[in-house]
């Protein structure tokens, strides 16, 4: 399994270990309910200390529901999300608070993401008052200092987020996530709002954050060229699973899996003479869950065997920690042995 | 060079100082002095009182006249006034904190167990007819003179209660929520401090269409006997016409049923003027 | 037909803001040539959607004043049209798909009623004639069983096959000109790949011209033969996007293309320094100079015109 690859002795920052969570679709008008379909279905994976972990999929991958099981809103029916090696899905509500401030989320929408009715001061200082309520007196100079951090001006502090660019906006919302002094930062989509010139600051002011203040991120994003620029290790998800995962040098650079590869082809690189490919099928969002590989209706090397078998966890050859979920590599594992 | 044609026929239409709005605030401006004249004791004092002769035409001292009994109809009118203001901004303000808390509270647990409650009791408050349910309560509450106010209260909360808990329903997964709770907010201070105060627009505007309906409610109630019982309404003004328009003296009938519509009429017009100042989608495309 | 399907000069649109007018497209003039796809690229807040609306007479009086000395569609001279002319070239000559699909699909009719809807307005056919038609229209946006797809409501579909039916609804229409505003911004990158795929091929089978709004400039290289660059309400550079690509003239369409994040590139994107000025306080000169390396004097007392240069056209004084 993917989180054995650690053989260090202290456990890692953040480690997710079989996570599934499924939701209950509503009974249909005419009695024909749907079963519950699983958002995640048994999701493991670690981030280490100043680590920036990508996490990439479609609509429907699951990669938002990761990201809120993880921090535990709402709970994951099953599997473990250990924070320095304590065990959150087994805390109580108070004691799940008080954990929280090591842990944070930005989120992608900037003009949802602050509350529209308060100033970016007290919007920055709520984490403080929740964590520190001591330092009241300090609050105006930490919140100066939290927007210098993400390279905003402090005369926005009496400002409301109307009165901001959605640019600034995404810089504030990071600024709230830095201010507790977390060790990892949720980061869910947050640059997908953004246009390429704010965006490509917005990446360089994470990388540097990781860099200077050693906050490890999980980087969630549908947007392949975007993971590319700033994960050190990247997981692909469809469906609720992780389908293949590994550092991003591999996974990018000798993509494993067909649908990795299909999102790949897919991107439309502004070169036009990089190779594009349309060949991927649209998903019909059957949420019916076949016993093989999920991927199988749409997959363009599907063979028999996809579709009553589900894939295993397989490693590469090229890269000790790039492993696959896919028949073909379990195959041509065994014709090899 | 060619001048430029328009593509959109020009027609603009200026984007503030909507004067009709204003007209609404001056009307109801008007009318709150006229309110606070009797509450003040400066006009209106003696509307019970038998002075005059019976329905002596307008005069220095009776400046609408009097009526049957020879009571001066200004004073009964300003009197009235106050009587449907203090009505109004009760059941407006009582009815909307009670829509609010109820909604708030049923949008913030939405399918569960409190909510089914409150919606369930809601759709007992909105099934039972509303006249009824009034003289049901006079009855029960034994003439209490604020029978009516509660009937009102109890009834007109559901509206707005709908409206909140829609919006609560919808705020409750926007991103600032959750990342709120992410920070480890106390789930009531969320609710509190960055649910309800983001459903203030509706309120104002739900407030104002209350406002009207007590009003209204008000006159038609206490036309029907079933409202003010020992004061003086614009309805129990009416009341007393139904007998005085049969002889030919149409002076109660006139200033209650006029008073009652500028009134109403002017108030509709601030409340759709505040209508498109707070809906943030009012404006541009 | 000879001569563009689409043909616009000195478009200008300007908002009524407090009794004020604040311009946010201006003096822009553009061709668009039938059977070619051409991309409006500009970050958000440029004018590019808006100059798409303005171009389908769909920005309402009440808040948006337009103006063109011409606008011709199809030969057709609109610049003065009325409302009612206007309903007679929209969903004719003309036709439009967004960038939610979900807003311009009724929820409460099937799919199959809304495509034949389409059709029995343009062509004047009964319902089984519409039927058919539709089935076509579907078939030549790619679906491979659109019986099925007729009865369908739009809820029961993804967001990329709303999309899709959409396009359906465009092929089924055969306009002159298509306008897509960022047609496959709410889109996954395998749906998107499909879109762009379909549109290439609308444009040859009915020789359709199209408008293409992106932000993205991946999605121009695709698909778009031309592009035109917008800045701040006005067209910085024009010209073909290989060209462009290779030898960008307008720094600001340089800086652009060095912002854009690619899977494998050497180099990491370069965000643009400063931020695009508010309608309130634009500047006199170039829009662009207060975030160019290359500004003086110049830049800043007059607006540079668009002209010819090498094969394109650009709006500077100091083209690269």
């Amino acid at each position: 399994m993917n989180q054995k690859s650690h053989t260090r002795p202290e456990p890692p920052l953040l480690e997710v270990c079989k996570l599934s969570r499924s939701f209950k679709t509503r009974p249909g008008w005419f009695g024909n309910d749907e079963p519950g379909f699983a958002a995640l279905d048994g999701v493991s994976f670690s981030v280490a200390e100043g680590e920036i972990f990508g996490i990439v999929g479609e609509s429907g991958s699951g990669k938002s529901t990761l990201a809120r099981c993880i921090l535990q809103l709402p709970r994951p029916d099953h599997g473990q999300v250990r924070l320095e090696g304590r065990d959150l899905s087994g805390l109580g509500s108070r004691q799940l608070r008080q954990a929280r401030h090591k842990l944070q989320i930005v989120f992608q929408d900037s003009g949802s993401s602050l509350s529209p009715r308060r100033t970016i001061f007290q919007s920055l200082a709520e984490p403080l008052e929740q964590f520190e309520p001591g330092a009241r007196p300090e609050f105006p100079q930490r919140c100066r200092l939290a927007l210098e951090q993400v390279g905003l001006d402090a005369e926005l502090l009496p400002r409301l987020p109307h009165q901001l660019s959605s640019g600034q906006k995404q810089r504030v919302a990071l600024a709230r996530a830095i201010i507790a002094g977390p060790s990892i930062i949720v980061a869910d989509e947050v640059v997908s709002s953004l246009d390429v010139s704010v965006q490509a600051r917005m990446l360089e002011l994470i990388s540097e954050l990781r860099r200077e203040k050693g906050i490890a991120f999980l980087f969630i994003s549908h947007d392949l060229s975007v993971i590319a620029q700033v994960a050190d290790r990247v997981a692909v998800m469809y469906r609720g699973r992780i389908v293949e995962s590994g550092p991003a040098k591999a996974v990018f650079g000798k993509p494993a899996h067909p649908y990795t590869r299909a999102l790949l082809e897919a991107i439309p690189d502004p070169d036009p003479d990089v190779p594009f490919n349309a060949s991927l099928a649209p998903d019909i969002q059957n949420r019916q869950q076949a016993p093989g590989c999920r991927f199988a209706t749409r997959c363009p090397r599907v063979f028999r065997a996809c579709l009553d078998t589900a894939p295993g966890d397989t490693r590469l050859e090229d890269h000790p920690e790039h492993h696959v979920e896919c028949l073909l590599y379990e195959t041509a594992r065994e014709n090899s042995q | 060079m060619n001048r430029a044609a328009a593509i959109n026929s020009p027609n603009p239409r200026p984007a503030t100082n909507d004067p009709v709005g204003i007209a609404g605030l001056l009307i109801v401006l008007v009318f709150l002095l006229i309110a606070v004249s009797a509450w003040t004791g400066l006009s209106g004092q003696n509307w019970a009182s038998i002075e005059g002769g019976r329905w002596e035409a307008p005069s220095a001292q009776y400046w609408l006249g009097t009526n049957r009994l020879g009571q001066d109809i200004f004073a009964r009118a300003v009197q009235s006034t106050a009587t449907a203001f203090e009505t109004g901004l009760l059941v407006a303000v009582v009815s909307s904190m009670l829509g609010a808390l109820l909604g708030g509270v049923a949008g913030w647990f939405s399918n569960g167990f409190v909510d089914e409650l409150i919606l369930w009791l809601k759709g007992v408050l909105d099934s039972i007819p509303f006249y009824l349910f009034v003289a049901a309560l006079a009855f029960a509450m034994k003439g209490n003179p604020w029978a009516m106010h509660t009937a009102m209260i109890l009834t007109f909360w559901t509206g707005t209660g709908r409206l909140v808990r829609g919006e609560v329903m919808r705020l409750r997964n926007q991103e600032f929520v959750i990342s709120a709770r992410a920070i480890g907010l106390p789930e009531f201070r969320i609710l509190l401090r960055h649910v309800l105060p983001n459903t203030l627009h509706i309120l104002v505007v739900q407030a104002a269409l209350v406002f009207v309906a007590a009003i209204k409610t008000e006159v038609i109630l206490s036309f029907l006997g079933l409202g003010i019982q020992d004061g003086i309404s614009w309805g129990l003004m009416l009341a007393e016409s139904t007998q005085e328009v049969l002889a030919g003296q149409f002076g109660n009938f006139i200033v209650a049923s006029g008073m009652m519509f500028l009134l109403l009429m002017g108030f509709n017009m601030m409340a759709d003027a505040i209508q498109d100042r707070v809906d943030p989608q009012g404006g541009m495309v | 037909m000879s001569g563009p399907a689409l043909q616009v000069s000195n478009l200008e649109v300007a908002f009524r803001r407090g009794g004020e007018l604040q311009p946010v497209v201006d003096g822009v003039s553009l061709e668009l040539a039938a059977g070619q796809i051409s991309g409006l690229v500009g970050e958000s807040g440029c004018g590019k959607s808006v100059t798409a609306q303005a171009l389908m007479g769909l920005l309402p009086a009440r808040s948006a004043l337009t103006s063109a000395t011409s606008l011709r569609i199809n030969g057709e001279q609109l610049a003065k049209a009325s409302a009612r002319q206007w309903r007679a070239v929209r969903g004719y000559t003309m036709a439009m798909i967004f960038q939610e699909p979900d807003r311009a699909l009724d929820p409460v009719f099937t799919v199959g009623t809304q495509i034949g809807n389409v059709i029995r307005r343009r062509d004047q056919v009964g319902k089984t004639a519409a039927r058919e038609q539709s089935l076509k229209a579907l078939a030549a946006s790619g679906f491979a069983q659109p019986e099925s797809l007729l009865e369908a409501y739009p809820h029961q579909l993804s967001g990329g096959m709303r999309q899709l039916i959409m396009i359906a609804m465009a092929i089924a229409v055969r306009p002159v000109v298509l306008i897509a505003d960022e047609p496959t911004t709410a889109l996954d990158v395998t749906t998107q790949a499909l879109v762009l795929e379909r549109l290439t091929r609308l444009t040859r089978r009915y020789n359709t011209a199209i408008l293409l709004v992106t932000h993205d400039l991946g999605v121009a290289a695709r698909c778009c033969s031309e592009v035109m660059v917008m800045y701040c309400g006005r067209l910085v550079e024009q010209g073909d996007y290989r060209g462009l690509f290779r030898h960008a003239r307008h720094p600001y369409t340089s800086k652009l293309l060095a912002a854009v994040p690619r899977v494998g590139a050497e180099q990491p994107p370069r965000g643009i320094a400063g931020r695009v000025p508010a309608l309130s306080e634009i500047p006199r000169g170039c829009r662009f100079a207060p975030r160019c390396s290359r500004a003086d004097s110049s830049c800043r007392a007059s607006y540079p015109p668009l002209e010819a240069l090498g094969s394109g056209r650009v709006a500077c004084h100091h083209p690269l």
